[in-house]
């Protein structure tokens, strides 16, 4: 039986770039919009590229999903090589992307089997995931194993981001009208969370050492952790990214805190100046 | 003045609950009088909650919940005075008064009438009632010359049994125990002033000895200002407000008690006073030329005053923001931005003077913000009111002031059913602090204890003006310059508003900050507030400086940094 096939969005975000091309993963770009431009991300636009854009001419981009053709299109290619498909999407609240995916089935019912997982989470979380499928479907493990593995893998991961201002998260409208209440009258910085594939406000700081602690905070509440990786705007170790480093060497001395730039989608939701954080709890047999 | 049912001198050793209304309102009546004087002992050269407008309104309130009943029984009547004055009970010294009144109800609670051993047994009582109350008792304070009284009264029992000479010791006492207060209490001395609460109590207790004794409670001076005040403060539980009539009768054989029933049934708020050939009359009333007739049909007018309390109360309102709750208000903006509370989170109730500190509570997730603060301190009922409007039963009370503490508390405690639990907030960037922390689906002790934490994270400076010249915490001001404090404490004085925000600034350690937020007061014009900011940014040019309309009275600017 052939090898499973692992299929993901642009959203997923890796340490390592050339994990893709060694795991043989699929990865079907999101469309940036700016304006009436189109580019396909990391096709015609990488994150940095995106970012420096924003920043220049001030513009949210509009990321939107892959149309059902992209992944039609990517399927066909993949049936003639395995007839065993795991598709791991971003959360089906930011775009399309899910069903999208799950609708493109249709066109190859019965010949192949595709199964499209909603990861409920994005960026660096969901490159966690495709990691994960990917290790488990190198080893010619069938395909019930694969998706076990990345359903386990979904309840232990963790992310968390501190943005300067909101803006961008109220006019992504990501933030029910509760919540878009906070920080209208003081300017907060809000640490912000995925949940249930929702992004919401954790906590609230007013100033950058503030939302460095809290980050610290939250992390300090794991015994655990597998991974962990910081999300920020630039592949460069910024003075904020070495001083969140530092408090985390100091503990967890033996924590590797790798730096990820974040992607388009993330910068559409979350603008061009956050961090984050995403991290895989330990499963308990460490 | 020979007050009606009440005997004086020799021989009148007992008097029921009805005589003891009469007592209790004249040591209000006393207290109206002297209120000012009790103000101005403020330590503090700071235009905060006053002691005497606070016990005075708190006595207020305690009277009005006796003035209608016809109730005969003593411990009946001095439990409802310690109801009323709990509800009434604004800022830490009404809070005290409240709970002295709650141990001397509860010191003659079996009695019908009051003897001599029970009137020591109700000031022994009142005193230990009034030292449980307060956290970490202090002496040179209210509660000393509580406690002087209660031994003065104790040892003038062994003499005497006679109500009028037990009560002429415990005053003279109280005097001589306000006087020693500096002794006691080195800020005291340091500011060279006496205690404003005991002094406060002295009051009262005085009034009530001039009554026995039948000298007049009414001093003609300063009359207008106090009953402006009396009526700009409780309007809103009467039904209009109507016309403060005052006036004296002039005759001869003046019959007060028919003539104070007769003006009873005319209005409310009433006193009438005075003896045979001369009586004053206060009273609110909705027709004043029926009052008028009526006092002009018992002899000759003089010195009449009406004042509309309507228009004094709209007027009040807008220049001080009334201690009322800022969600009843008809204008909308305030109400728009209210965020709803569900059913089972954790809510907050903060108090903030000025509407742009209320919006900005509010856009941060309070759920009831009470108007009031440095210089109108909310009473109990208040408190308690706006934490019994909200659909939830776990509710966090921000009092950024530490005048509201007591307040606070207690309208925690009466909170009957809710878990309410006081964050111990000093100021208003505390309390903004302290709100960002709310989780409001969060464990509540849990919740309590990061919104405690959350509020110490944050550097508070205040900017006004000296109300007098003093020397505090080794400064030295003159009325008049402005000054600036630092987490409640003087810290500089100067003569420009400028160079105190920059000089406090520094104080506050605002170099190895990040953040300096600045809220205008309602003596600030925008654009002042704005060059204000410009000349802050100037100073520190890589910390971010936001300015906001905070619309608090009194402070120029109220300052915080983080």
């Amino acid at each position: 039986m052939a090898r499973v096939r692992i299929v993901t969005d642009s959203a997923a975000r890796f340490e390592d770039p050339r994990f893709v091309k060694d795991y043989n993963v699929t990865v079907v770009p999101l469309n940036v919009h700016f304006g009436r431009e189109v580019l396909k991300d990391g096709v015609d636009i990488d994150a940095e590229g995106m970012l420096r854009r924003m920043e220049r001419i001030d513009v949210v981009p509009r990321v939107t999903a892959p149309p059902v053709s992209a992944f039609e299109e990517v399927y066909h290619d993949l049936c003639r090589v395995t007839d065993q498909i795991v598709v791991i999407t971003h959360s089906d609240k930011f775009t399309d992307t899910y069903a999208n995916a799950q609708t493109a089935r249709g066109s190859l019912l019965g010949r192949c089997e595709i199964v499209v997982i909603d990861s409920q989470t994005s960026s660096a979380g969901l490159g966690y995931l495709v990691e994960e499928a990917a290790h488990v479907a190198s080893l010619d493990k069938p395909i019930d194993d694969v998706i076990r593995a990345v359903r386990g893998a979904i309840v232990r991961l963790y992310s968390v981001f501190y943005v300067n201002t909101l803006d961008y998260v109220l006019r992504a409208g990501l933030i029910g009208e509760t919540q878009a209440a906070l920080g209208t009258m003081l300017e907060i910085k809000p640490i912000l969370t995925i949940e249930d594939g929702r992004l919401i406000t954790m906590e609230k700081a007013r100033t950058h050492a503030q939302a460095i602690d809290k980050m610290i905070e939250f992390v300090t509440e794991f015994t655990s952790i597998e991974r962990l990786c910081i999300l920020q705007n630039t592949p460069r170790i910024t003075d904020r990214t070495r001083m969140l480093q530092d408090r985390l060497a100091l503990e967890f001395s033996r924590l590797q805190t790798p730096v990820i730039v974040y992607g388009p989608l993330t910068a559409s939701q979350l603008g061009p100046e956050a961090m984050g954080l995403a991290i895989l709890e330990g499963d308990g047999y460490y | 003045m020979k007050p009606d049912n009440v005997t004086t001198g020799e021989g009148r050793r007992t008097c029921n609950g009805q005589d003891f209304k009469k007592f209790v309102q004249a040591g209000l009546a006393w207290l109206e009088q002297n209120y000012e004087e009790v103000n101005a002992l403020n330590v503090f050269p700071v235009p905060d909650g006053d002691t005497g407008t606070n016990m005075m309104l708190t006595m207020r309130s305690a009277y009005n919940e006796i003035a209608g009943l016809d109730e005969p029984h003593l411990g009946t009547i001095a439990q409802k005075v310690y109801n009323g004055a709990l509800m009434g009970a604004r800022g830490n010294s009404g809070v005290i008064l409240s709970q002295l009144w709650r141990g001397f109800a509860r010191g003659v609670e079996e009695e019908a009438v009051l003897r001599a051993d029970s009137l020591v047994r109700g000031l022994k009582e009142a005193t230990r009632m009034a030292y449980q109350a307060v956290q970490e008792p202090v002496e040179g304070t209210m509660l000393t010359v509580a406690r002087e009284a209660a031994e003065e009264a104790e040892a003038a029992l062994e003499e005497s049994s006679d109500l009028p000479t037990i009560l002429e010791r415990v005053v003279e006492r109280c005097h001589l125990a306000v006087q020693r207060t500096p002794q006691l209490l080195p800020v005291l001395a340091e500011a060279g002033v006496v205690d404003s609460g005991g002094r406060g109590l002295t009051f009262i207790l005085e009034g009530m000895l001039r009554l026995l004794r039948g000298e007049p409670l009414e001093i003609r001076t300063a009359e207008h200002t106090i009953e402006a005040l009396r009526s700009e403060l409780s309007p809103e539980d009467e039904e209009g407000y109507g016309y403060d009539v005052q006036y004296l009768i002039k005759g001869e054989g003046l019959d007060v008690a028919a003539i104070r029933r007769h003006i009873e049934s005319l209005g409310w708020s009433t006193l009438v006073v005075g003896d045979s050939n001369m009586i004053k009359v206060h009273v609110h009333v909705h027709n004043p030329g029926e009052v008028i007739g009526y006092g002009a049909s018992q002899g000759v007018l003089l010195d009449v005053v009406v004042e509309n309390m309507q228009e004094q109360y709209q007027q009040f309102v807008q220049e001080r923001g009334g201690p009322r709750m800022a969600s009843q208000q008809s204008a909308e903006p305030v109400r728009a931005e209210q965020p709803t509370i569900e059913e089972g989170t954790i809510a907050a109730v903060a108090v903030a003077p000025g509407d742009g500190l209320e919006r900005i509570f509010y856009s941060l997730g309070a759920a009831k913000v009470i108007s009031g603060g440095q210089t109108m301190n909310p009473s109990m009922k208040d408190i308690l009111e706006a934490v019994n409007s909200l659909p939830t039963d776990r509710v966090v009370i921000l009092p950024n002031n530490k005048n509201i503490f007591m307040a606070a508390e207690q309208a925690a405690q009466a909170a009957n059913g809710k878990q309410v639990h006081v964050v111990p907030t000093r100021t208003i960037p505390q309390g903004i602090s302290a709100l960002l922390a709310l989780d409001p689906h969060g464990e509540f002790e849990e919740v309590v204890e990061m919104m405690t934490e959350s509020s110490e994270m944050v550097e508070t400076g205040e900017v006004t003006v000296s109300t007098r010249t003093a020397r505090v915490d080794g400064v030295q001001v003159r009325k008049g310059q402005i000054i600036g404090l630092h987490n409640d404490k003087l810290t500089v004085a100067g003569d420009d508003v400028q160079s105190v925000v920059l000089d406090l600034l520094d104080k506050m350690g605002a170099d190895d900050l990040e953040l300096i937020t600045l809220y205008y007061g309602d003596s600030v014009t925008r654009q002042e507030a704005v060059e204000m900011a410009g000349i802050i940014q100037e100073a520190y040019p890589d910390h971010e400086v936001e300015l906001r309309e905070g619309g608090q009275p009194h402070y120029f600017y109220i300052l915080s940094v983080e």
